[in-house]
């Protein structure tokens, strides 16, 4: 009750894995016994509706691969149980205590059938999440080993990679880590349970009930998939989320414009496949651990065209920037740090490619160009952005 | 020469002598074996589909309503029963001499 309002329905996470049968028609009847009904059972939560506290008997019956067959469910019905909801291949039956509802097995012993279903399954499940995190997660990095880096650089690739798309796509990124770290550890959990489940239902054993709650299991247990569902959406969101603005609209800060360097010329259209980013506009994205501008410029000069693709990102978290600074330069063997006035540091990764830091700024600035060489430190030096105090870009969030 | 049928089979075939539904058969055994066997639900479900595609039993619906089955002995379901009762009839005529013993 709260504050005279007395709640109908009540939500709370489902108590374990569905296969655990004895475990999930405890906790039903334990809820029944507070006045709480189960009504629903969702992927992550069960539905209770306010009752008076009664005396339950819930039964799970798994169906294996199949469903469970309408004649099936209506024989459990004639015999008094009530089909209360289903999830997946778990059905849940209900009945008062006294009721005289019969048992629906003789022995565990007939309960085997869909506890083979449930390991053969999870054994292809759990050797297909390896296979993917092998190809996706590990096999990208394995150029380094190939190149003598040996196992700790492929760790360390691996580690600059996710560190870059931490800070760019965090929510998705930490979707991908939440889903895999949840499959690596619960699946060969649910795997070995499933395995003991079956040896004692075929040793014609009780199915046993647990004593106490388990809430932390259940937090972890329901609260890891969820928030990685949460941060799933979240990614969709942002992902298609973005700004767009156009270079000569005014204040276009952080984004350095080619005028700006004193390049000056007509405008050409970016060539396709140049960059992997194709857009004439300025665009935004914000991602949890930072907001980021996009943006390619090209420009016919009298010395040949120049091209400038930049990416500026506001790290949110300031112990966050030299990390994925590191994590940018790691692609490149060359890597050399420069004088640039105005900035707090500034690399060189070859005579076309830069990446500077002021504040939590971090430019990361790819130049193309035909024609004479230009001395691209001098031009930037000279570049507002970094010559003024760089308050101003504080005041842009 | 047939096979011998289980006691949980024997029971459901002879409680199908009249056409019933699940829940009929159930109290059905319960009565025809003087409440020796109860079944419960899951157990006949696993039995009578094990059955059906033996050609044993078969099923139809009844008032519209095709959730509930009403279950029949096919032909061979019926020699299958009989036969088993032979069976046991030999069986037991075979034992007599048991008699004493008890």
């Amino acid at each position: 009750m709260l504050g005279g309002f007395i709640m109908k329905y009540r939500y709370k996470f489902n108590y374990d894995d569905y296969y655990l049968i004895g475990e999930n028609e405890w906790f039903y009847e334990e809820m029944a016994k507070k006045g709480w009904i189960l009504k629903k059972r969702g992927i992550f939560l069960s539905k209770f509706i306010r009752s008076e506290p009664c005396e339950m008997s819930y039964r799970v019956e798994l169906a294996g691969k199949s469903k469970l067959p309408k004649a099936q469910i209506a024989l459990y019905e004639d015999c008094g149980w009530e089909m209360v909801t289903r999830m997946g291949d778990m059905y849940i039956f209900g009945a008062l205590k006294d009721s005289g509802a019969p048992e629906f097995y003789g022995s565990t012993m007939e309960r085997t059938v869909p506890y083979k279903h449930l390991i053969n399954t999870t054994w292809k499940s759990i050797l297909i999440n390896i296979v993917n995190m092998l190809i996706f997660f590990v096999l990208p990095f394995i150029n380094v080993f190939r190149r003598g880096g040996g196992i700790g650089a492929i760790f360390g690739n691996m580690g600059a990679y996710y560190t870059v798309d931490l800070v760019k796509s965090t929510a998705l990124t930490l979707t991908l880590f939440l889903v895999y770290g949840f499959i690596l550890i619960v699946m060969p959990i649910r795997l070995y349970k499933a395995v003991k489940l079956f040896r004692s239902f075929k040793n014609g054993e009780e199915i046993k009930r647990p004593k106490k709650k388990n809430l932390w299991k259940n937090i972890v247990m329901n609260g890891v998939p969820m928030l990685a569902v949460v941060f799933f959406l979240l990614s969709i969101v942002q992902f298609f989320h973005k700004s767009k603005y156009e270079l000569s609209d005014g204040n276009h800060k952080p984004i350095i414009s080619l005028a700006e360097l004193n390049i000056e010329g007509e405008s050409t259209p970016v060539r396709e496949g140049e960059y992997s980013f194709i857009d004439d506009r300025i665009v935004e994205r914000r991602a949890l651990l930072s907001t980021f501008w996009e943006l390619t410029e090209s420009k016919m000069t009298d010395d040949g065209e120049v091209s400038l693709y930049q990416t500026v990102y506001y790290v949110k978290n300031k112990n966050l920037v030299k990390p994925f600074v590191e994590a940018l330069k790691n692609d490149y063997s060359y890597c050399e740090e420069i004088e640039v006035q105005g900035v707090d540091k500034a690399f060189a990764l070859n005579e076309e490619k830069f990446c500077i830091v002021k504040g939590r700024y971090v430019y990361w600035l790819e130049f193309r160009r035909g024609g004479e060489f230009i001395d691209i430190v001098e031009v930037l030096e000279k570049t507002e952005v970094f010559t003024d105090n760089g308050e101003y870009l504080e005041d842009l969030l | 020469m047939q096979q011998s049928i289980s006691e949980a089979m024997y029971y459901i075939l002879l409680s199908l002598l009249q056409p019933a539904y699940g829940y009929e058969m159930m109290k059905g055994i319960k009565e025809l074996s003087g409440g020796r066997i109860e079944m419960g639900p899951g157990t006949m479900y696993g039995i009578i589909s094990r059955m059906k595609k033996d050609g044993l039993i078969e099923q139809g619906t009844m008032n519209n309503d095709d959730r509930r089955k009403i279950y029949l002995l096919t032909e061979e379901g019926k020699e299958v029963l009989v036969n088993e009762y032979k069976r046991l009839k030999l069986l037991v005529k075979d034992g007599v001499c048991l008699e004493d013993l008890l």
